[in-house]
C-alpha cells in the first residue's frame, strides 16, 4: 500500500515537472525564441488552456468529438481483432497458410495507415466507413504477426502432452494454443491499439468529418493552439484509459502464472 | 502390456540439409507385461527416439511397435510420457493440470474430482491443488507430471529422464516413490535415462545403447530385491558394469 503511494506521488511529480517546464516556456516565449506577446496565442500557460478546455466539456464539443473517434478506433479495432487473431493463429498452425501469406503480410506492413486515406476516401467517401476501413489496414498487421509469433513460439512439447491425451484440433487449441500466446496477443492489441489511434486521427485531419483529429484541424486552422494542446491531452489519457481497462484485465490473469524464464 | 519392438529404423534431416542422421538402426526388443525397463546410453544416441515411437509421437522409417499385438500408429492415452523438463500447463493449477487428460476425455466432474483427489494423495501434494507451477519446486513439479500421467490409467509409463533436473536429494526421493508406484503392477514402464545408478535402482531389465546409430549393446537383467540397497556390494557390481559399457570407447572421443 504505502509502495502504490510513493509510486502515486512519483508519477505526480513527473506531471507537474512537465506543466513547470510549459510554464516557464510560456512565459519566456520558448525560451526566448519568440516575443512575449505571441508566446501567449502559441503557448498559452496551462491555466489558460484549463479554462479553455472546461469551456470545451460544457458544451459538449470535445467529448462528442472524442465518442465520434472512439467509435471508430472501436469498431476498426474490433474488425481487425476479429479477422487477425483468427487468422494469425491458423497461420501458426499451418506452414502453408503461413507461406502464402507471410509476404502478403510482410508487404503491407510497413505501409503506413495514413497512406490509404485517399484510396479510403474515395472508395467509401468522407464518413465513418472510410475511417474504419484505415483503421482495419493500420492495425491489422501488427495483430496478426504477434499472435502468429505467439503461435510459433507455444512449447512444442505441450503438443506432445496434448497429442498422447488425444485431444482434439479443436482442445488443442483452446487449451494450449490461445493461452499460451495471450502475452503475445496482448502486445500485438497494444500496438494494433495505438497505430488505429494514430490512423484515424490523421485521417480525420485530412478530411473525414469529425472526430478528434477534426478538431485537431479546426484548432490549427483558427490558430486557436488551446484547441490542439487540448487535443494532445486528451488522446494521451484515453490511451491509457483504455489500455488500463482492454488489457489490465488480461496481464493480471497471465500475471498469476507467468514467470519470465 | 507387452511391447515388441520390431527392426526399428529411424533417421533424421541434418540440420545443414546435407543429408540424413542415422539415430536407430534396426531396434528389435521385446517388453513383457509390468516390466521396468531402462535405456542407457550416451547422450543423442536415440534413446529418447525410440521412447517417442513407442509413444506414438514419431513414426519410424521401417519396422513396427506393437502394444499387445496392436501396431502403434498414433500417441494413445494409455500411453502417457513423463519429461525432463516436466512440460505442465504454466496457466493450470496443479489440480488442473493433474485433470487436463481426464477433461480431454470427457470425463464427468464426478469422477475427474475423485480422481485428481486420489492422485494428489498419491504424490503427497496436499494443500498445493491452488498452486501454480511457477510456485512448486522442480521436484513438485515433477510430482504433478507423474499423477497427470497415472489418472489416465495408462497401461504403459514412458519417462524420458524424467529426474534428470533434479538435485541428487530429490532424485533418490522420486525413484524410491517411483518404486512404490510402480510396486502395484499397473503398467509397464520404459525409462530413459543416462544415471546409471537410476537405472540399477528401478528396472527389472536395463538395456545399454550404443550410438549413433544407435544399436544395443547388451541387456542386463537386474535381479536384486526391491527396495534395493545403493551401496551393497551386488548394486555396486551391475551399476559399475553399466558405468563401464557407457563409457568404453569414451577417451578416444575427449
Amino acid at each position: 500500500m504505502k509502495k502504490n503511494v510513493i509510486q502515486f506521488l512519483q508519477g505526480c511529480a513527473g506531471i507537474a515537472g512537465i506543466l513547470l517546464l510549459w510554464t516557464i516556456a510560456s512565459k519566456t516565449g520558448i525560451f526566448g525564441r519568440i516575443d512575449q506577446k505571441s508566446a501567449q496565442l502559441l503557448l498559452p500557460m496551462p491555466n489558460v488552456v484549463a479554462g479553455e478546455l472546461s469551456e470545451m466539456l460544457k458544451s459538449g464539443y470535445l467529448l462528442s468529438n472524442i465518442w465520434v473517434s472512439m467509435q471508430r478506433v472501436l469498431i476498426g479495432f474490433g474488425i481487425a481483432v476479429a479477422v487477425g487473431l483468427p487468422l494469425g493463429i491458423l497461420m501458426g498452425m499451418s506452414t502453408t497458410l503461413r507461406n502464402c501469406l507471410y509476404p502478403v503480410i510482410r508487404f503491407f506492413s510497413p505501409i503506413p495507415g495514413v497512406a490509404w486515406v485517399p484510396l479510403a476516401i474515395l472508395w467509401f467517401g468522407l464518413g465513418n466507413n472510410a475511417a474504419i476501413f484505415i483503421i482495419v489496414m493500420g492495425s491489422l498487421s501488427p495483430i496478426i504477426v504477434n499472435s502468429l509469433q505467439g503461435v510459433l513460439n507455444v512449447n512444442q512439447q505441450l503438443y506432445d502432452v496434448m497429442h498422447m491425451m488425444e485431444a482434439s484440433h479443436w482442445q488443442v487449441i483452446v487449451h494450449c494454443i490461445v493461452p499460451s500466446i495471450i502475452p503475445y496477443i496482448v502486445s500485438g492489441f497494444k500496438l494494433g491499439l495505438g497505430f488505429a489511434w494514430r490512423v484515424v486521427i490523421a485521417a480525420e485531419m485530412v478530411g473525414v468529418p469529425k472526430g478528434l483529429g477534426y478538431v485537431l484541424s479546426v484548432g490549427r486552422s483558427t490558430a486557436n493552439t488551446s484547441v490542439t494542446l487540448i487535443t494532445i491531452i486528451s488522446l494521451g489519457v484515453i490511451m491509457m484509459l483504455m489500455e488500463e481497462v482492454l488489457f489490465r484485465f488480461l496481464e493480471k490473469r497471465t500475471s498469476k502464472w507467468k514467470t519470465w524464464e | 502390456m507387452a511391447i515388441i519392438i520390431k527392426n526399428i529404423t529411424k533417421s533424421f534431416t541434418k540440420n545443414d540439409n546435407s543429408g540424413q542422421l542415422a539415430i536407430l538402426n534396426d531396434i528389435s526388443l521385446e517388453i513383457s507385461n509390468q516390466e521396468f525397463i531402462s535405456f542407457v546410453g550416451p547422450s543423442g544416441c536415440g534413446k529418447s527416439t525410440l521412447l517417442r515411437i513407442i509413444a506414438g509421437l514419431l513414426t519410424p522409417e521401417s519396422g513396427s511397435v506393437e502394444v499387445d499385438g496392436v501396431p502403434v500408429k498414433k500417441p494413445e492415452s494409455d500411453r502417457m510420457m513423463v519429461f525432463q523438463d516436466y512440460v505442465l500447463f504454466p496457466w493450470q493449477t496443479v489440480e488442473k493440470n493433474i485433470a487436463m487428460g481426464l477433461k480431454m476425455a470427457g470425463k464427468d466432474r464426478e469422477y475427474i474430482d475423485r480422481k485428481v483427489k486420489w492422485a494428489i494423495e498419491m504424490i503427497g501434494l496436499q494443500g498445493f491443488e491452488k498452486s501454480y507451477p511457477h510456485q512448486l519446486s522442480g521436484g513438485m513439479k515433477q510430482r504433478v507430471a507423474i499423477a497427470r500421467a497415472l489418472v489416465m490409467n495408462p497401461k504403459i509409463l514412458l519417462m524420458d529422464e524424467p529426474f534428470g533436473a533434479l538435485d541428487s536429494y530429490t532424485k533418490m526421493k522420486l525413484q524410491s516413490e517411483l518404486v512404490q508406484l510402480c510396486a502395484k503392477k499397473e503398467f509397464t514402464t520404459c525409462l530413459v535415462t543416462h544415471d546409471s545408478e537410476e537405472a540399477v535402482f528401478l528396472s527389472d531389465r536395463i538395456v545399454v545403447f550404443t550410438g549413433s546409430p544407435a544399436r544395443i549393446q547388451e541387456i542386463i537383467s537386474v535381479d536384486l530385491p526391491r527396495p534395493r540397497d545403493r551401496v551393497s556390494k551386488e548394486f555396486i557390481a551391475v551399476r559399475d558394469h553399466i558405468l563401464s559399457l557407457t563409457t568404453s570407447g569414451m577417451t578416444d572421443h575427449i
